[in-house]
């Protein structure tokens, strides 16, 4: 009963984890996504403003697939962090200051 | 034991489907209605003369020739041209601190003939805006339809047999039934779905994705404006008086500049100073599906052409383009009935969706969750259609020169709307679906008989769908009263 429970209180945690990498993780992604994407096109003003934004509203759905796919939790949350920080690091070197 | 992809993304599909489904209903049925949102206001509107007697031009001169006396003092004017779909111009514009928007009798230019009614408008605003205040109905809107993606994207991974399902329902199977109905209902239109979702998010883009529009163009609002509206002339008032030029040569000029297509919208700033500018925004209807593509300036005083711009960038065209998909001013009647069945049967896969979360666990333990939300499907389901169909008989019954007459409209749909909700609560949930969709059935059929006998072509396309949908509500209702009658 006991192990049970604590197996439950487990699997609770980790769905939590993953909705929040999910949800909140994956539109920090898609944000970071839409800044280094606007930085870095070549494009004129609104037409890399629009771009950006398209890619950003297909990248939230795709991390949050993603989250939910991976083996653990863990790993859902490092690869929405490795991704943050790659779009980032992009989004600075482009000269983009936060 | 490692659960499969396939079974991670069912889950996802279920509980995202779950939290969201009520909200995507409600939504879903008020963009369906929207689908006819000119249609719905003529028809809410029967002081209205038949539509083959109004010359548009002449019903946006009459328009502004009232609007010039009795709206002076707005900074702006927003109409919206007459034409066949809906014989009136619908203005916008200031008075003290409150916006009047308002149907303007083409006859007389002014809005008093017409019963004051929020129309048609009230499901598109609804479906965007759920009656809540700037910006958090747009925000939760917003999230919705990213949720939408997400949920349709996870349900295509969950079923592995798309083909299949196009030909696979079995009747009278209890849960393999309701799965078999969302399943088709789903594949059916697959395509629609996932671009009405996707589209609808990219709608509200600004509020739910403004960083690649901020990281450009930081608090440079103009510079954004000038962008995205070209041909958009802003021109500060000047403080010295000044009069309109005549309208109807500039009309004649926007029409001969924008055939083959018409007139949609025309902004007038600073209507009665000096500094005054005319702004013409074209329908795409004869030329392609994309918004505001062609958009003429003319200097108010004078009518003489300040700026056009025709859109030719090809990732803004994309952007207009998948704009006009979703609010398919483009689309002729036929294209337009396809989108109405296609949202009803989006309506109809999340209703199934939602139900079938019950009926999977209906053999099994029934907590607290399980009797919330069973319950509060049948107070959405059957509630919401039922609720809209009550803002029709509202618009007909209440007396045409009430007061705030309007508002009681809106007020009848969410006080009917909380009181099915209250009574699928307090009653079990198969008396409380047989109540429920019996009230539907005769909503729709109050609808029918106010609707009269049909004539004109409005009337034959009301008279069809509320007629579609007494059939369908009255058989949910003889099924739901037979398995009433079996448990006692």
């Amino acid at each position: 009963m006991i192990s049970s429970f604590a197996l439950r209180k487990h699997a609770i945690l980790g769905i939590t984890a993953r909705v929040i990498a999910g949800v909140g993780g994956g539109y920090a992604s898609s944000a970071l996504l839409a800044i280094a994407a606007a930085s870095v096109l070549p494009l004129s003003r609104p037409e890399a403003a629009i771009l950006s934004t398209l890619l950003a509203l297909i990248c939230w759905p795709v991390m949050m697939i993603l989250c939910f796919s991976t083996r653990t939790a863990v790993h859902a949350w490092g690869a929405t962090i490795a991704f943050c920080l790659v779009v980032g690091a992009v989004a600075i070197l482009a000269g983009w200051r936060p | 034991m490692k659960p499969t992809f396939r079974a991670c993304m069912a889950w996802l599909h279920t509980w995202s489907g779950l939290t969201m489904g009520w909200l995507l209903l409600a939504m879903t049925l008020a963009g369906t209605l929207s689908v006819f949102r000119p249609e719905i206001n003529t028809w809410m509107r029967p002081e209205l003369r038949t539509p083959s007697t109004v010359n548009p031009d002449m019903a946006t001169q009459t328009a502004i020739q009232w609007l010039s006396i009795h709206a002076a003092k707005s900074p702006t004017w927003y109409l919206e041209a007459a034409n066949a779909r809906a014989p009136y111009v619908q203005a916008l514009w200031l008075e003290g601190d409150a916006y009047q928007d308002h149907a303007l009798d083409p006859q007389t230019g002014s809005p008093s003939p017409l019963r004051d009614t929020r129309g048609g408008d009230f499901f598109y605003r609804f479906h965007f805006e759920l009656q809540l205040p700037y910006p958090w109905g747009r925000l939760i809107a917003a999230v919705a339809a990213m949720a939408l993606v997400l949920i349709l994207l996870t349900g295509i991974i969950a079923h592995k047999r798309i083909f299949l399902d196009f030909f696979t329902f079995r009747p009278n199977k209890g849960q393999r039934s309701w799965l078999d109905a969302h399943n088709l209902l789903g594949v059916a239109a697959l395509p629609f779905h996932l671009m009405i979702a996707f589209t609808g998010a990219l709608t509200l883009a600004n509020m739910l994705m403004p960083w690649g529009l901020t990281t450009l163009y930081h608090q440079d609002f103009s510079a954004l404006e000038h962008d995205f509206n070209p041909a958009g002339i802003e021109r500060p008032a000047s403080g010295k008086a000044g009069t309109l030029a005549p309208i109807g040569p500039v009309l004649a000029d926007i029409n001969h500049r924008f055939a083959p297509n018409r007139l949609i919208r025309l902004t007038i700033s600073n209507p009665s100073d000096a500094a005054s500018v005319i702004q013409a925004i074209a329908a795409p209807s004869a030329s392609g599906v994309g918004v505001e593509t062609h958009t003429l300036s003319y200097d108010g005083t004078t009518g003489t052409l300040l700026a056009e711009h025709k859109e030719s960038r090809p990732i803004m065209g994309f952007y207009r383009f998948l704009y006009g998909l979703h609010v398919a001013h483009f689309a002729p009647v036929f294209t337009r009935w396809l989108y109405f069945l296609s949202g009803l049967g989006l309506a109809g896969v999340i209703a199934t969706g939602l139900h079938l979360w019950t009926s999977k666990r209906c053999q099994r333990h029934r907590g607290f969750g399980f009797r919330l939300v069973e319950r509060v499907n049948v107070g959405m389901i059957a509630g919401i259609p039922t609720a809209f169909a009550c803002f029709f008989l509202a618009n007909r019954l209440l007396p045409p020169s009430l007061a705030t007459r309007a508002q009681i409209e809106v007020q009848t749909v969410f006080c009917v709307w909380a009181i099915l909700l209250l009574y699928a609560a307090v009653r079990p949930a198969t008396v409380a679906w047989r109540d429920l969709l019996g009230m539907a059935t005769l909503a729709c059929l109050g609808v029918a008989l106010l609707n009269g006998l049909p004539v004109t072509p409005l009337q034959i396309g009301v008279g069809v769908t509320a007629l579609s949908l007494i059939c369908l509500f009255s058989y949910a209702t003889w099924r739901m009263a037979r398995a009433t009658k079996e448990k006692s």
